[in-house]
C-alpha cells in the first residue's frame, strides 16, 4: 500500500512539474519576444506560439518517451548506446504502468490547468483591487486610489485573452494525443474534454 | 491587431501531428512478443530483457505495424517533397482553379495611415 501511494505521488508530482515547467517556458518566451523587435503583432504571436509549443511538446511528449528509453544494449558503439540510457527496451506492460500513467495524468491535469490558471490570475487581480480600495472585499471601484485612468483600467479590467498561448496549448494537447493515442486510446476522450 | 499568419502557422503545424502518431503506432504494432511470437531471454544483469525489435524488421516482416509504416513513409515523403509533388500534380493533372487563385498575389499599394490624413486631421488626432 505504501509503495503504491509513493509511486502515485511521484508520478503525479512529475506531471505537475512538467506543466509548471511549460508555464515557466511560456513566460520566458513571452518576455523574450518583447526584446526581439518584430515588425507586427502577428509575427510576434507566431513566434511565441511556435516556441512555446515546441518547448511544451518536448517536455510533455518527447521527454516522456526518450528519457526512459534504452539503446545501450542494441548498439554497442557509435554514440547511440550513450544517447538513450534508460531502462525500457520496448513498450512493455511496465512502460504503460510507469510512463503511460504519467502521460495520461499529464493530459488529465491539462483539462483542469486553464481553470486553475484563471483562478490564479483572478486571485492576483483581486489582491491588487484589495490594495487599491484598502478593503477585504473590493466591491466599490469608485473608491479607487488610482491617480490615472490607465492605472485604473490596469487594475479593474478583466484578463487578456492570450491567443498565441491558447493556440500553443491546444497544439500541444493535439500532438500529444496523436503521438500517444495509438498506444493509450483513452487520450482521445481526455483530449476532447 | 492580428492577421491570419498565426492561424496559417497553426494549421500548417497540425499536418505534422499524425506523423508522430504513425511513428509510435508502427513501432508498437510491430511488437515482437505479441506479433512474432518471440520469447526474450531473461538477463539477470538488466531490469528488462532485449526484445529483438529492430528497425530493419519493417522491411521483411508483415505485422499490423506494416501499413502504418507505409503510411508514415508516405506522410514523410509528402511533407519533404511537398513542392515537387505539387509541381508534378500540376503537370499531369488539371490543377483546380482555387489553387491557381491562391497563388495570385494581391499587392494593395495603399498609403500609410498618416499620409492619408490632412494636416489639420493629424493635429486633431494627436490632440485627441
Amino acid at each position: 500500500m505504501t509503495g503504491f501511494v509513493i509511486f502515485n505521488v511521484i508520478s503525479q508530482s512529475v506531471s505537475i512539474f512538467i506543466i509548471m515547467l511549460n508555464f515557466i517556458a511560456r513566460l520566458f518566451f513571452m518576455c523574450l519576444a518583447e526584446y526581439v523587435g518584430f515588425r507586427n503583432d502577428s509575427e510576434k504571436a507566431s513566434f511565441i506560439t511556435t516556441t512555446v509549443f515546441v518547448s511544451a511538446f518536448f517536455q510533455t511528449g518527447w521527454l516522456c518517451l526518450v528519457a526512459p528509453w534504452s539503446t545501450s544494449r542494441e548498439f554497442d558503439e557509435g554514440g547511440v548506446n550513450k544517447l538513450f540510457t534508460g531502462i525500457y527496451t520496448d513498450f512493455n506492460p511496465d512502460w504503460f504502468a510507469d510512463v503511460g500513467y504519467t502521460i495520461q495524468y499529464n493530459m488529465i491535469f491539462n483539462i483542469f490547468w486553464p481553470i486553475m490558471e484563471f483562478f490564479m490570475y483572478y486571485g492576483l487581480r483581486h489582491l491588487t483591487r484589495m490594495w487599491d480600495q484598502r478593503k477585504w472585499w473590493p466591491n466599490a471601484p469608485e473608491k479607487t486610489r488610482s491617480q490615472t485612468l490607465s492605472n485604473f483600467e490596469k487594475i479593474y479590467l478583466g484578463p487578456l485573452f492570450l491567443v498565441h498561448y491558447k493556440y500553443s496549448f491546444l497544439m500541444n494537447i493535439i500532438f500529444c494525443t496523436f503521438m500517444y493515442g495509438p498506444l493509450l486510446p483513452i487520450l482521445f476522450p481526455i483530449a476532447l474534454c | 491587431m492580428y492577421d491570419d499568419t498565426l492561424t496559417k502557422v497553426c494549421i500548417k503545424t497540425m499536418y505534422a501531428a499524425p506523423v508522430f502518431g504513425l511513428m509510435l503506432a508502427s513501432w508498437a504494432y510491430s511488437n515482437q512478443q505479441v506479433f512474432a511470437n518471440f520469447a526474450p531471454a531473461l538477463d539477470k544483469n538488466w531490469v528488462y530483457p532485449l526484445c529483438n525489435h529492430t528497425f530493419d524488421q519493417f522491411f521483411y516482416q508483415l505485422t499490423p505495424g506494416t501499413p502504418l509504416f507505409i503510411g508514415l513513409i508516405c506522410a514523410i515523403i509528402s511533407c519533404v517533397f511537398q513542392n515537387w509533388l505539387r509541381i508534378l500534380s500540376g503537370k499531369f493533372f488539371n490543377r483546380p482553379e482555387a489553387d491557381k487563385v491562391s497563388k495570385m498575389k494581391i499587392v494593395e499599394l495603399l498609403p500609410p495611415f498618416s499620409e492619408a490624413m490632412k494636416t489639420y486631421q493629424k493635429k486633431m488626432f494627436v490632440k485627441e
